[in-house]
């Protein structure tokens, strides 16, 4: 099977400083992983270069088996559900929630095409399952952060993705609904087989689906592979430069400093 | 004398016909300048209008041409500017914004006497109008309505966030760079009616004073139109009347409208409690 995100020595480099560099992964259908490392490591970056937001200066960038370059980008972001770290928009906006799950169609439907009935359909259905269905008519301004969230992910998920990347999703939400948030992602992966790239700097975070994780520190890769083997004291504290330990329990692994 | 006096007169006619085509026009673009809160950039392309407009005097060709030609080369300048870190891009839009200020006053300094198009475009001369430019008003109108019409799922993505149209596949720079050149040309259009300096007025007040009263963009369209059209039909009816500038009339009434609205906003409290 081909991966739907293959990156060989990918590197970028800005104004001749290096971002990032020798990125080697490969991402296959129906994965989770989770792209891990200190704040500033270079991990939104990585994610851009796969939505082709940034492109590689160095190596080779593959998504959904066709080099980045030979994408017109606005087809390959239709075909990715993408939850970046900020969305802001202004809370007096004139939308309701429904409308901007909606938004998620506008790239599959293309130029001088209205929204049809099943767009409607599928943007009900994804917001369902998501339980945010009775929210729909709402202004999306009103709706709590938790809410927001879910709203946006039914905007990434009515696109019908091929890969869904999030880019810290839990960053704004109080445990409670990062639970929640985590619990719906983790359902989709498992009940629909759908592929998950997830970038966040707490690995408790990452839910016990997540198979695969990617780990960058300083702009490089520290260790890419099966989260069993990588999410270890040892590579954690090599990679956020403390002593840490690792406990597990419910699936998540959860990191304290170590006494020394 | 009295309206229904001063409607036996095309000059009075033509004028209210062109300040509904601009109150339907400008608060239509409105719509996109206060959703996007970019009003510095349209009042920016607004005066870009106006000094393309009195060169394109100086040079004997038609104004329009001139306005929209410099509006268009201004919305592709000061958008990738707007968009570059390496600056506000406030501080740039204020060093564009004021040289075309001084430009259109050098091209006013350098025309010779009589002056009276060329003020037209600063300050409005709906009076004079034709009935020819009424109808090159509507056209553009019907255009500008026509693409916002054709496009509306797109501008709607655009304006709620352009990162987020971006990544479902909209093509987003375009989109962007085609409502600025809907901004561009209504200012451009609407030049003789108010006057470039203070046509902003009437892209932002009305479109401001519908944001307060709904959570639909459609119908933020909807009733931005009616306060435009209100604004400048009652300001230019005030006018005739009272005998007092045009443009000042407009701008006055627009922003009691806003004013208005903005002590009866519900939606300002919404969100205050949200």
């Amino acid at each position: 099977m081909k991966p739907l995100v293959k990156m060989q020595g990918a590197g970028v480099s800005f104004r001749h400083k290096t971002i990032l560099e020798g990125i080697d992964l490969a991402v296959e259908p129906g994965q989770f992983w989770g792209i891990a490392g200190p704040n500033g490591s270079g991990k939104t970056t990585l994610v851009r270069l796969i939505t082709g937001f940034l492109s590689a200066s160095a190596g080779s960038v593959q998504v959904l088996g066709r080099d980045i370059g030979r994408w017109r980008l606005h087809e390959l972001r239709r075909r990715i559900g993408y939850l970046p770290q900020h969305v802001s928009f202004d809370e007096g906006f004139p939308i309701s929630a429904g409308e901007l799950v909606l938004t998620g169609r506008t790239g599959v439907r293309g130029l001088l095409r209205g929204y049809t009935d099943e767009d409607r359909r599928i943007c009900r259905e994804v917001a369902g399952e998501l339980g945010i269905g009775h929210l729909l008519g709402g202004p999306l301004g009103t709706l709590s952060g938790g809410e927001r969230q879910l709203a946006q992910l039914a905007r990434a998920l009515a696109q019908q993705p091929e890969l869904l990347i999030l880019d810290e999703p839990n960053n704004n939400l109080d445990p409670r609904a990062a639970d929640r948030f985590m619990e719906v992602i983790e359902r989709l992966h498992l009940g629909h087989n759908l592929t998950v790239i997830m970038i966040t700097h707490e690995i408790s975070a990452l839910p016990p689906s997540c198979s695969h994780v990617a780990l960058i520190r300083d702009g490089a890769l520290a260790g890419a592979g099966p989260s069993g083997e990588l999410l270890t004291a040892e590579t954690l504290s090599e990679l956020y430069g403390l002593r840490l330990s690792v406990q597990k329990s419910a699936g998540r692994h959860y990191i304290m400093r170590s006494e020394e | 004398m009295d309206l229904a006096a001063l409607w036996q007169f095309p000059f009075f006619r033509n004028a209210i016909y062109a300040s509904l085509l601009c109150g339907v026009g400008c608060a239509s673009v409105g719509v996109f300048i206060v959703c996007m809160r970019i009003p510095f950039i349209g009042v920016t392309m607004s005066h870009a209008a106006m000094t393309g407009a009195v060169f394109a005097v100086l040079a004997g060709v038609d104004p329009l041409a001139g306005g929209f030609a410099l509006a268009l080369a201004c919305s592709f300048f000061i958008g990738p500017l707007a968009e570059s870190s390496r600056m506000n891009p406030n501080i740039s839009l204020g060093v564009i914004f004021s040289l075309m200020m001084g430009l259109a006053f050098l091209g006013i300094g350098l025309a010779p006497e009589p002056k009276t198009e060329m003020m037209g475009l600063i300050w409005g001369n709906i009076l004079l109008l034709s009935g020819s430019d009424v109808i090159r008003m509507a056209v553009v109108t019907a255009v500008v309505l026509a693409v916002i019409k054709l496009f509306y799922k797109e501008f709607k993505a655009v304006m709620f966030s352009r990162n987020l149209a971006a990544a479902v596949g909209v093509h987003e720079r375009m989109i962007y760079y085609l409502l600025l050149a809907l901004c561009g040309a209504t200012v451009t259009v609407n030049l003789d009616t108010v006057g470039g300096l203070m046509l902003f007025s009437m892209i932002v007040n009305p479109a401001a004073a519908a944001w307060q009263f709904t959570w639909s963009l459609g119908r933020m369209f909807a009733l931005s139109t009616v306060l435009g059209v209100l604004s400048t039909v009652s300001g230019i009816a005030a006018s005739a009347l009272l005998d007092l500038p045009s443009g000042a009339c407009v701008v006055i009434s627009s922003s009691l409208v806003f004013g208005i609205a903005l002590i009866f906003s519900p939606k300002r409290r919404q969100i205050g409690h949200g």
